[in-house]
């Protein structure tokens, strides 16, 4: 008999949820994990840039709080301080996993986990090997920050969000950022907040490429009004290392273009962590550098596994633990509860992003005939008194039989907001029977109603 | 009001100056006035094909948000991407102001010369 029912390489938001939910169904279940538990998201992703983005959310409405009759003229930023903050939440956040292992039974094993053979891992630890066994192997390592070969990458003072979210004690004067996606986007938003002086560079025509156009044109705005410079088509050249700063050097059409700040972020994205997982000898099939698994999640080597970031296309926390969900499962005979097709995503600038389905480009692109609804905010009462950037809801359905198939919000709690559309997809649902239910108000969410109003008429 | 002779306008409050086989396309200084202070713009991307009628994006004050019914068919060869960032400098100067360059024309909808554009406005301004 084996050790376990099930090994599971990686205590992030995809391995935890998958491990607990396995012992919930009766198996025998051990999670290896070399750093802190809650993996990428509560420690270096998700939680922390939060955290912090609370923290300058409150000072860039203090420093404008007069408009709201009120005055605050000795608000400082202390950046230890809300370092610190953010540590302590990702800890308790971390031990509250750690509890959840202890009462369901689910045996940490501290350590860098290696699968030997289909059935056997090997945990480095602090005292020494250890070997187990296990009926089945799952891998959910997540992924690292991906830096490019580009000339200067390598010089101190060029970070990934790994090094960033470190801290160095003192608030950046100035920050390039390399990379417009959700985590260039949401850092700027920080240090713009902070009153640091930030410049994006993106190599696509626009913030956020791959979300609704409008969003990244709106958004763009926003930013710059706060003194974000933003350069787009821009492709990274190098860096260099001057005096008392970095610059970089970017191509705009025919021309080149240089930039200097006191630190540059490098955030073109994230890469599978696959490195030292295998022995030599088991050499799983990839795609890319993603680990190739099947509809059941399994990869071509039988009884090992792979979810989350270190396999999927679209890396999220909640794809991860929606994956691992279903891959247990489907381990264990049922049939996944989660339909892994409907994928919320959400940036956490400030109006906040989120999205779920198509867009009405991308239904057009597959041939089908939609029509969408829109509401822009400028008259929604929660928008006005809070005072808002422009904001506006999406939503986007089938013109034959009226089903929702997408969505794209950017305002005030569309991170929480975007949920309701992500369960009309799921469950095939029409504007029509989203607005059978009244809505309160005042609200921000009043301006979905209004614009599955529009939406209806229009079908 | 102004109404430069030398541009063409579209009953949709847009106008339009041919240069050889090139269409300049933006709102008037009747259109923006209704509109009141303009806040962003819908574009088309480069490439796009527009119809002679048809919308091409939008223009959105605090008031209300306003389609944009293309005057020419074509291609849209060049869009005023500083518009993204000002979108009101369309309250300020409309006529200086473009939105989208077309190119490829293969048909318009039916324009009118400033005079005329005027007196439609006017009618337009009555209702």
């Amino acid at each position: 008999m084996s050790d376990y029912h099930l090994i599971v390489i990686g205590a992030g938001p995809g391995g935890y949820i998958a491990a607990l939910k396995a012992s919930s169904l009766g198996l025998r279940v051990a999670v290896v994990e070399n750093r802190e538990v809650g993996g990428t998201c509560l420690n270096r992703g998700c939680i922390p840039t939060k955290t912090m983005l609370h923290s300058s959310r409150l000072y860039r409405e203090m420093l404008g709080c007069q408009e709201m009759g009120l005055s605050a003229e000795t608000v400082h930023v202390n950046i230890g301080a809300i370092y610190a903050r953010k540590q302590d939440i990702s800890s308790k956040l971390s031990s509250g996993i750690a509890g959840m292992f202890q009462n369901a039974k689910v045996d940490l094993l501290c350590g860098t986990g290696k699968i030997f053979a289909p059935n056997v891992v090997q945990v480095m630890a602090a005292d020494g090997e250890h070997t187990y066994t296990a009926d089945d192997i799952l891998v959910a390592t997540g992924s690292v920050p991906a830096r490019p070969p580009i000339p200067g990458l390598d010089l101190p003072g060029v970070m990934t969000s790994d090094e960033l979210l470190d801290g160095c004690g003192h608030l950046y004067r100035s920050i390039i950022i390399i990379g417009g996606g959700v985590i260039g986007v949401e850092f700027a938003t920080f240090y713009a907040d902070l009153g640091c002086a930030v410049t994006i560079v993106e190599g696509l025509d626009r913030l956020l490429p791959n979300m609704d156009r409008e969003i990244g044109q709106n958004l763009a705005q926003i930013l710059k009004k706060r003194g974000v410079q933003i350069y787009t088509k821009a492709m990274v050249q190098s860096v260099t290392q001057s005096a008392d700063a970095l610059s970089v050097s970017f191509s705009v059409k025919d021309t080149t273009l240089s930039v200097s700040g006191e630190v540059v972020l490098c955030a073109i994205g994230r890469r599978p962590d696959t490195e030292g997982l295998f022995a030599p000898e088991l050499a799983p099939e990839m795609n890319g550098r993603s680990l190739k698994v099947d509809a059941r999640f399994q990869t071509s080597i039988p009884h090992v596994y792979a979810i989350g970031d270190v396999s999927s296309k679209i890396q999220l926390a909640h794809v991860a633990s929606a994956q691992g969900t279903a891959c247990v499962e489907l381990l264990c005979g049922h049939q996944p509860s989660v339909d892994l097709s409907v994928v919320p995503s959400c940036v956490y600038c400030r109006p906040e992003i989120a999205c779920v389905g198509m867009t009405e480009q991308e239904a057009k692109d597959a041939g089908i005939s939609v029509k969408v609804g829109k509401a822009v905010m400028f008259s929604n009462a929660r928008t006005m008194i809070e005072g808002s950037d422009r904001s506006f809801i999406k939503v986007v359905a089938r013109t034959d039989d009226h089903r929702i198939v997408g969505a794209q919000l950017m305002c005030e709690r569309s991170t929480d907001i975007i949920s309701q559309i992500a369960q009309a997809i799921a469950n095939q649902l029409t504007p029509e029977q989203l607005l059978k239910a009244m809505r309160p108000h005042p609200t921000f969410e009043e301006s979905l109603g209004e614009c599955l109003e529009t939406l209806a008429a229009n079908l | 009001m102004n109404y430069p002779a030398a541009l063409k306008y579209s009953k949709n409050h847009l106008w339009v100056k041919m240069e050889g086989d090139v269409a300049t396309i933006g709102i008037t200084d009747f259109a923006q006035d209704a509109l009141g202070d303009v806040v962003f713009i819908n574009f088309p991307q480069e490439g796009d094909t527009v119809i002679a009628g048809e919308r091409f994006g939008d223009v959105e004050s605090v008031k209300t948000t306003s389609d944009l019914v293309c005057p020419v068919s074509g291609k849209v060869c060049e869009i005023n991407e500083s518009l993204a960032d000002t979108p009101d400098d369309l309250n300020l100067a409309p006529y200086r102001h473009w939105i989208i360059k077309v190119d490829g024309i293969t048909g318009t909808q039916e324009l009118m010369d400033s005079i005329a554009y005027e007196a439609f406005c006017a009618l337009a301004g009555q209702a």
